[in-house]
């Protein structure tokens, strides 16, 4: 049994190139997911790259300041002031998570307990954002307005009430009244909560994952047809088709056209599954989805096509495909939504055809914003596809055609 | 139809092929016999098109391969070396694919598809997939893919390597009645079998140089190789045979005679024999093989 391990072994560590990619996938992986959920490299550039939540003070008195200071002054939260208007196309179009309105009456609402005028406008997508700020939101109102009911009326309720009650007992039936009135001031009542993106019957999670998953799956079809290149070098069907009529040319082309209609296929058959089984609207913009769809499928196949044209053997382009096309899905946000990891990597996710993708599938379906809206999306798939298949172009020159 | 006009070929530091000539006739089956690595393939890939020689050109029907390449591929059928078939098609479908690259189309694709699936004998098989298919089946696929667009030049890279006897032979019976249907065929082989059975010329070609070209029959006079005849006898002899150049052995029994024409000498042979008192068991005579001529030209067996 050794001996065949042993073998076996030997084998494994003479495959220099397998060794290398059998530790660089895992490697890579582990540090991807360390950065997007570990918080791990962020440093101090990181920990300067805040949330920017946008904000409207109409009240503009020394109780809305203090709640818009407060804010401010939570490392990772940065506040700026925009208009009512700008606000919400900037939440619509996906660049902020939040406008928080603090409306005229604030104070005064505050000083006579009436119910507190302020708002905050968010986008539903960036759930686990908008919930801690709606938290933080609600603790320094809460603490504001508690101060001033601790004060003013608590004490005075109790003094009325139970003139002789020994300060032990006092406090204790104090606390269990704050707690209660904590309760009923949960932020969900003091705060009005307003989505301005996606509505009820959207489920932002759902359009994260078809879209996602639709994607990298797909960049893993188109890689395998890109293979199919290195398949026909390797058994002599590649030489043959030199040999004929055909123009080198045409056979790069080919795999790419064969890649894009299996694309549009399989995008097609993945949106219409979830429409089926998950309830997805994708009628939304038929106009907008196929172009998405249409650019999506151009340049994931360009991708396959550089796969089998960069590298020299069938083996090579398993190994390489599997680590970009990993590395691609977690950074373009196919794996883990975009808004969890740190600023630096969503700033690296543009590097990824997923990430264009996907925010494209987010303007059709969450953010409902139509065919203007992914025309930049459009056009950068639409660069990587040219800008990819060009440098194929050179390397299955040199790569592919070199038959000796 | 095919001249091959001093083409050399080097791979950094290896010459591969070194100033060949060729010259085919239409209807000629020429065969280009030498070992493994003599540059068999690098020369089919240059008349092919798909490797520039470094020097020297290549004509078909007067057009330089390397200036008129989209006509003169339309001329030649390629059968390579390796089984060049998509293994999930059918056959059929192998062959409509590969006579759709040269315009072959419709109706007429799949007739033509048709009847050279009938001439290899797997009609009944068109419709299976190639992965299903012995060795010997491909590679009869595989000519006939080559034959779909009825080029008037064939060249054949070593089209029966790795094939059984019967699927061998079966080939044989095929290119044999291409030759008859006057296509001028290209062959490489190192197999002499092969060579001396079809072949109207052979070159033999090693470390990239034809060492001798001509007919076998010219082959076999122009070299100093000499028939034998190879005599088994009883007990032992003290001496060879007197006026004839003789090897022998009593270890072995043998004694071997030399000449060029041996058949002339046979009863003369015999009689000097009987003469001699030699018991004679078992006479066998062998003719002049290229097998001989290869051993002679370069020492070494054309399978070294």
């Amino acid at each position: 049994m050794w001996k065949l391990a042993k073998k076996d072994l030997k084998i494994f560590f003479t495959d220099k190139k397998a060794l290398f990619l059998a530790l660089l996938l895992p490697i890579g992986l582990i540090t991807l997911f360390a950065f997007a959920f570990g918080g791990v490299g962020g440093g101090e550039e990181e920990e300067g790259s805040p949330i920017v939540v946008l904000y409207a003070d109409e009240d503009n008195t020394v109780g809305s300041k203090n709640i818009i200071l407060g804010l401010d002054s939570i490392p990772g939260i940065e506040l700026i002031a925009e208009t009512k208007d700008n606000a919400i196309a900037q939440i619509k179009k996906g660049d902020r998570i939040a406008n928080i309105i603090i409306y005229k009456g604030f104070e005064d609402s505050l000083n006579v307990g009436n119910n507190i005028p302020v708002e905050m406008q968010f986008d539903k997508s960036r759930e686990m954002e908008v919930s801690i700020l709606q938290n933080l939101l609600f603790s320094k109102i809460s603490n504001i307005k508690g101060e001033k009911d601790a004060d003013k009326g608590i004490d005075r309720v109790m003094a009325n009430m139970f003139p002789n009650l020994q300060q032990p007992m006092q406090d204790s039936i104090k606390n269990n009244i704050q707690r209660g009135m904590e309760e009923e001031n949960k932020s969900e009542n003091l705060i009005i909560m307003t989505s301005l993106v996606g509505d009820e019957e959207s489920n932002w999670g759902l359009i994260q994952a078809v879209a996602g998953t639709a994607i990298m799956m797909l960049l893993f079809s188109v890689s395998a047809i890109g293979q199919s290149m290195l398949e026909e070098k390797e058994n002599g069907v590649l030489k043959k088709l030199l040999q004929s009529p055909v123009k080198p040319f045409s056979i790069m082309m080919s795999k790419m056209l064969t890649a894009t209609i299996i694309s549009i296929f399989q995008l097609t058959v993945m949106f219409l599954f979830s429409w089926i089984t998950f309830d997805l609207d994708i009628f939304i913009d038929i106009p907008a989805l196929i172009i998405m769809i249409l650019f999506t499928a151009f340049a994931c196949s360009s991708f396959g096509v550089l796969l089998s044209a960069i590298v020299t053997t069938k083996k090579q382009a398993d190994s390489l495909g599997t680590i970009i096309i990993l590395f691609m899905s977690a950074v373009g946000g196919s794996m883990i939504p975009l808004y969890i990891m740190p600023s630096f990597m969503q700033d690296a996710a543009v590097i990824s055809i997923n990430y264009w993708s996907i925010q494209g599938f987010y303007d059709i379906f969450w953010r409902k914003t139509g065919m203007e809206s992914i025309i930049g999306n459009v056009l950068v798939l639409g660069g990587i596809t040219v800008a990819v298949l060009m440098v194929s172009g050179y390397f299955f020159k040199k790569n592919i055609l070199r038959l000796a | 139809m095919l001249k091959v006009e001093s083409i050399s070929k080097s791979f950094l530091h290896l010459k591969a092929v070194d100033q060949i000539n060729l010259a085919l006739p239409p209807g000629m089956f020429y065969g280009l016999l030498g070992p493994n690595g003599a540059g068999k393939t690098t020369t089919i890939q240059m008349i092919s098109s798909i490797m520039p020689p470094d020097s020297g050109r290549i004509l078909i029907d007067g057009m330089n391969v390397y200036e008129k390449r989209s006509k003169v591929k339309l001329k030649m059928g390629i059968v390579p070396q390796e089984i060049a078939l998509y293994d999930e098609l059918t056959a059929l479908e192998n062959l409509i694919f590969w006579g759709s690259l040269y315009g072959i189309s419709g109706k007429t694709s799949k007739q033509k598809a048709t009847d050279l699936l009938h001439w290899v004998g797997l009609e009944d098989r068109k419709k299976d997939k190639i992965k299903t298919y012995s060795g010997g089946m491909k590679r009869r696929i595989n000519i006939a893919c080559a034959l779909m667009h009825d080029p008037e030049l064939i060249l054949m890279d070593e089209p029966t390597v790795g094939v059984d006897p019967q699927s061998r032979n079966k080939i044989y019976e095929l290119l044999s009645e291409l030759h008859h249907n006057k296509k001028t065929i290209l062959y490489t082989t190192h197999y002499m079998e092969e060579a001396e059975k079809m072949c109207d010329r052979i070159g033999i070609i090693d470390k990239g140089k034809i060492i001798a070209e001509g007919s076998l029959q010219e082959l076999r006079d122009h070299n100093a190789v000499e028939e034998t005849i190879e005599i088994n006898y009883a007990g032992e002899i003290q001496e060879g045979l007197s006026g004839y150049k003789s090897t022998f052995n009593n270890a072995t029994h043998e004694l071997v005679v030399a000449a060029k024409n041996v058949k002339l000498i046979l009863p003369d042979v015999v009689k000097k024999c009987a003469d001699a008192g030699i018991d004679i068991i078992n006479i066998d005579i062998k003719s002049i093989s290229l097998e001989n001529i290869f051993l002679n030209l370069t020492g070494r067996h054309l399978r070294d």
